[in-house]
């Protein structure tokens, strides 16, 4: 065993140089900036900025403003981290209404004995794509719903649009979706096949009907794989830079946006760090939250 | 093939058990579920071919057979877990194949429990109950109750997986004998167990289907099993019934060479039936007490215990022993005689490579039809189980 462990090393040290350290320089740059004689100081400007009243907007989401006329005045950051938040969750709720079903069809075909070939392929193909780069993936949605693309081309042909697709809610939504979709299908699917056949006939037996047999039965096992799902998909979703920059058109900007602009364009290393800081807080704390859940959920059971 | 389990040879019926005259008595009265000529096939595989029998009320009914035979296959098809290709099912008259599983008056216990793993003992257990939305403070009485009966008080709150065999064995029973179903069904449920467990069970179970007035039709391929608990067994073999009867009636009376062989140990003789009570095997003549056959070519079974082994001379088959294995209760030998070698289980022993004469009662000798099961004639082996586990050829009978 010991000297298995030494084996582990090298990963280690990896995590050490390429997680760790990195963090450490984030946090380091968060609280501290160059004055004007290139000396570092410590500061929370970066925290300022991302709180400042100087520059808000109408909080944008959920329609708040268009359909209940609420217009609550944010600052233009927290505006952005929640437009992140909102297409993530609403990514998230998507990928799970698709992908359980889909985990489930995937699931009962690499179950069925005599069509296992069938079962095996439908996963080939499941999988496929995300062997191909996302980059490219993503540039292949920008050729189907560009104005002038494929899809707006056949909706041409019965006289509908064009429509807008891109550099919306719902491009970047879809773009998430299509991105995302696997990593909610793939550990809910693994959970559904450890499902034995046998217990869901011991519901059927007792009495439960097909509906009654999924909730009480099917979904509590496969909460595991439905948590880890969406952490999965949420967890990316909320930070993406890429799908945004490419189907918002550059003009859209969620909360990855804004740190690569921060890091890029703005050069000021201080925001940027911040951001990244909040975010990464953020996203411990909705991880934090799920697992939570998870474990409320194992000792609900245990009661009565 | 004969299916129904009333067709009994006349004679046979003049000696049966009081059990057995009680049961063709009661023909007709009340079987609480009759499965008339279904078939079921898999793919190419025909498992189930023209079964047809009832199940009375209140009755230990057992499907017996190796495995392969189709007896689970039939116990599904009552389920509603299998839909038949042909034939039909009634429930108290009423025809079950449009009712889903769900809305059966049966419940299962299944062969590996099957227990939600996501539940502790006692909502496992309530699950039926939960379904059809049952007060809580009857749900708690009746689990208590169901507990009592399985012997697993305070063990409510346990988790499935903190449970031993024999214990996820008996919450299965409880969370299904909960809902007082008025049949339950049961698919090997001991098969998992260690022997000493099983016999326990198997009592256990036996007084529990007495106690709590339940039809069981129980699944096994285990003939000790079978003949332990069971009111009725039905034989299977091949997707066919082989034979129905009580357990007295199987053993004494099988109604072909597959069911002697696999029912306990068997000596299984060609023999010749000209006339009525005499039968001639092993080049003599013999008394019995059965009838001429429609062929006069038949299989003659001699049980091992009914032999009785003396020092050779002209009224006895004749031969020499050539094994001996002691058994405990008993010893088990060998004796070759002429073309055949005998079964014989004897608390008398005789050393190998004695001279030994065999001897049996008129009421020993059991005649059979000939079947495809028949086997050769030219060697009439002393069968051995097809299960070659620990049983001895159920000499208790």
């Amino acid at each position: 065993m010991k000297s298995l462990r030494r084996l582990t090393y090298p990963y280690l040290v990896w995590i050490a140089i390429f997680t760790l350290a990195p963090l450490l320089l984030v946090a380091f740059y968060a609280f501290t900036a160059y004055d004007a004689s290139g000396k570092l100081f410590f500061t929370l400007q970066g925290f300022n900025k991302v709180f400042s009243t100087a520059d808000t907007v109408a909080l944008n989401i959920f329609a708040l403003k268009s359909l209940f006329g609420i217009d609550w005045q944010v600052p233009i950051y927290v505006n952005v981290f929640a437009k992140s938040l909102e297409i993530a969750l609403f990514s998230t709720i998507i990928c799970l209404l698709v992908g359980y079903p889909a985990a489930w069809l995937l699931a009962r075909s690499s179950q069925d004995v005599k069509h296992r070939g069938n079962g095996n392929l439908l996963l080939f193909l499941f999988v496929m794509p995300m062997w191909m780069n996302a980059l490219l993936r993503t540039y292949a949605w920008l050729a189907l719903l560009e104005p002038r693309g494929i899809i707006n081309s056949l909706l041409g042909l019965i006289n509908i649009g064009p429509v807008q697709f891109l550099y919306n809610d719902f491009g970047i939504g879809l773009g998430m979706v299509y991105n995302y979709l696997p990593f909610m299908v793939l550990p809910i699917q693994s959970v559904l096949v450890k499902i034995s056949p046998s217990v869901i006939e011991a519901a059927e037996d007792l009495g439960a009907n097909r509906r009654q047999t999924f909730l009480r039965v099917i979904l509590p096992l496969s909460m595991p794989g439905v948590l880890s799902g969406i952490n999965m998909v949420f967890m990316p979703a909320m930070t993406t830079f890429l799908i945004p920059d490419l189907l918002g058109g550059g003009r859209y900007l969620l909360i990855g946006n804004a740190i690569e602009r921060q890091f890029m364009i703005s050069r000021d290393m201080t925001t940027g760090s911040a951001l990244s800081i909040l975010l990464l807080v953020f996203v411990l704390a909705s991880m934090r939250i799920l697992t939570r859940y998870e474990k409320e959920n194992d000792e609900g059971g245990l009661l009565t | 093939m004969l299916n129904w389990r009333h067709i009994r040879k006349p004679q046979a019926a003049e000696q049966v058990s009081p059990a057995v005259q009680h049961l063709s008595d009661s023909t007709g009265s009340s079987h609480i579920i009759e499965v008339v000529g279904v078939n079921k096939s898999f793919g190419d595989v025909h498992v189930l071919k023209d079964i047809t029998f009832y199940i009375r009320n209140n009755e230990f009914i057992t499907l017996l057979g190796p495995s392969g035979c189709g007896k689970s296959t039939t116990l599904r098809i009552l389920a509603g877990f299998e839909r038949p290709d042909s034939g039909d099912v009634f429930f108290e008259g009423r025809s079950l194949l449009d009712i889903p599983p769900y809305q059966r008056q049966l419940n299962t216990v299944f062969q590996r429990y099957a227990l939600f793993p996501h539940l502790n003992v006692y909502d496992n257990i309530a699950f039926g109950l939960n379904i059809k939305k049952m007060a809580k403070e009857e749900i708690r009485t009746r689990i208590g109750q169901a507990l009592k009966t399985v012997d697993l008080e305070g063990y409510a709150d346990r988790w499935v997986e903190q449970l031993s065999g024999g214990q996820m064995q008996r919450v299965a029973i409880a969370r299904a004998i909960v809902n007082k179903p008025q049949v339950l069904l049961l698919d090997e449920p001991l098969g998992a167990l260690d022997l000493k467990m099983r016999k326990e069970m198997q009592i256990e179970l036996k007084e529990m289907q007495r106690s709590l007035g339940i039809t069981f039709v129980y699944v096994t391929h285990d003939q000790e099993e079978a003949l332990t608990m069971s009111d009725t067994i039905i034989v299977m073999k091949e997707g066919l019934i082989q034979q129905i009867g009580t357990p007295t009636d199987i053993y004494n009376e099988p109604r072909n060479a597959f069911v002697a062989d696999f029912i306990g140990e068997s000596n299984i003789i060609p023999g010749q039936m000209t006339e009525d009570f005499v039968v001639s095997f092993a080049q003599r003549s013999f008394d019995c007490i059965d009838r001429r056959m429609p062929e006069d070519e038949v299989d003659v079974v001699i049980r091992p215990e009914d032999i009785v082994l003396t020092g050779p001379n002209d009224r006895t088959i004749n031969g020499r022993v050539v094994s001996v294995v002691f058994k405990g209760v008993h010893y088990e030998m060998l004796v070759e005689a002429g073309p055949f070698t005998w079964m014989i289980q004897s608390t008398d022993f005789f050393p190998t490579d004695a001279s030994v004469g065999l001897t049996f009662d008129p009421e020993d000798i059991h005649i059979m039809a000939k079947s495809t099961y028949s086997p050769d004639r030219q060697s009439a082996q002393p069968e051995t189980e097809s299960e070659p586990d620990d049983r001895n050829g159920g000499d208790s009978w």
